[in-house]
């Protein structure tokens, strides 16, 4: 496959400066060229063909789907659960720099249609939310990190694994988040379950 | 394979950072306390670390390259207080070590980038759970940033 001189200084500006290659100062300062050599001496930006490239755009595409569950997902659960709301901005903006990395230059991101709220999360559950955003993470570390093992170029495959690796700590930090909605809902649910039982005892 | 395998390098490094790692976390679970969580997240984090130290010098081994011994002993960059210095500590190890797997992502196919995939995610996730920031790249620097 003969060289790619694509407009990907977005996606290799995030992955300029990275590690050992910007170590050895090897790729800081010259993203976008293709005759730059990596770590190894080996062409680094050269394999990027249009294989990857419509992986960075999908995944692009994915991290803004991402980003517009997130900030959906924050509305409905603002008024309920104000303090969630830093934790889901943050997310979401990381979702915004994901797709900011990915997107080729020239192109607009293009996000698939939202899912939309499953039932469960339509019912208004702070805790059914957190956990649809979980597996809607979950699945993307997944088909990230898969994107990561099948990316013609070491370039892209090490955003992609980091990209993958940030996605992972979503599912932790909301899974936390939704064992605490959880356990708040539980302790809730006790008190007002002690306070009838208090009212009963009183009649 | 062979020691000149484009890998290796980047492997090498891997190898040097888990050795860094292993001492390191030796000397946390020196100042943690054993029964706390910071104590076990250390014990086994410092397990997870001897297994992939083993494992990255098999994997020399099989490109044909030797593996690069731990050094006599390791600065550490602050001294070790207590719990909280400790976990400091253990997130800059994290830290060292993602950037060191990402490198191997980008150097390596096949098994070996599957490996170093599955690494880097367990790196982000450890220094999470540690006290590090989530960030959109770990491993990676932002532009006009050093590594960490």
């Amino acid at each position: 496959m003969p060289p790619t001189t694509v407009p990907r200084r977005r996606l290799l500006a995030a992955v300029a400066g990275v590690g050992a290659a910007a170590a050895a100062g090897t790729l800081t300062g010259c993203a976008g060229r293709v005759d730059r050599t990596g770590p190894a001496g080996l062409p680094v930006a050269r394999v990027v063909g249009p294989d990857d490239l419509a992986t960075a755009r999908a995944v692009a595409g994915r991290a803004a789907a991402l980003a517009g569950d997130v900030r959906a997902a924050q509305r409905r659960v603002a008024r309920r659960e104000r303090s969630l709301a830093p934790l889901l901005a943050q997310v979401a903006a990381r979702h915004d720099e994901h797709a900011v990395a990915f997107v080729p230059e020239g192109e607009r991101v293009r996000a698939p249609a939202p899912a939309g709220p499953g039932r469960a999360d339509r019912d208004g559950s702070v805790v059914a939310t957190l956990r649809g955003l979980v597996r809607a993470e979950e699945r993307a570390a997944a088909a990230v990190r898969t994107a990561a093992l099948s990316a013609g170029s070491g370039d892209l495959a090490r955003a992609l694994a980091s990209c993958a690796a940030s996605l992972s700590q979503h599912v932790l930090l909301l899974d936390e988040a939704a064992d605490a909605a959880a356990a708040d809902a539980a302790a809730a649910d006790a008190a007002a379950a002690g306070g009838r039982a208090g009212t009963g005892r009183r009649r | 394979m062979n020691p000149a395998a484009p890998s290796v390098p980047p492997a090498q490094d891997a190898l040097a950072a888990e050795h860094a790692a292993v001492y390191a976390y030796g000397v946390a679970g020196g100042v943690v306390d054993p029964l706390s969580d910071d104590g076990a997240r250390v014990r086994d984090a410092y397990a997870v670390h001897e297994r992939r130290r083993d494992q990255l010098e098999s994997l020399l081994r099989g490109l044909g390259a030797e593996p690069v011994a731990a050094e006599p002993g390791y600065a550490l960059p602050a001294p070790l207080t207590g719990a909280a210095s400790a976990t400091r500590l253990a997130v800059g190890i994290e830290d060292r070590c993602a950037v060191a797997y990402a490198a191997v992502v980008a150097s390596s196919t096949g098994d070996v980038r599957r490996a170093a995939v599955d690494w880097l995610a367990d790196a982000a996730t450890r220094g999470l759970g540690l006290g590090a920031a989530p960030t959109a790249f770990p491993g990676l620097a932002r532009p006009g940033q050093p590594a960490r």
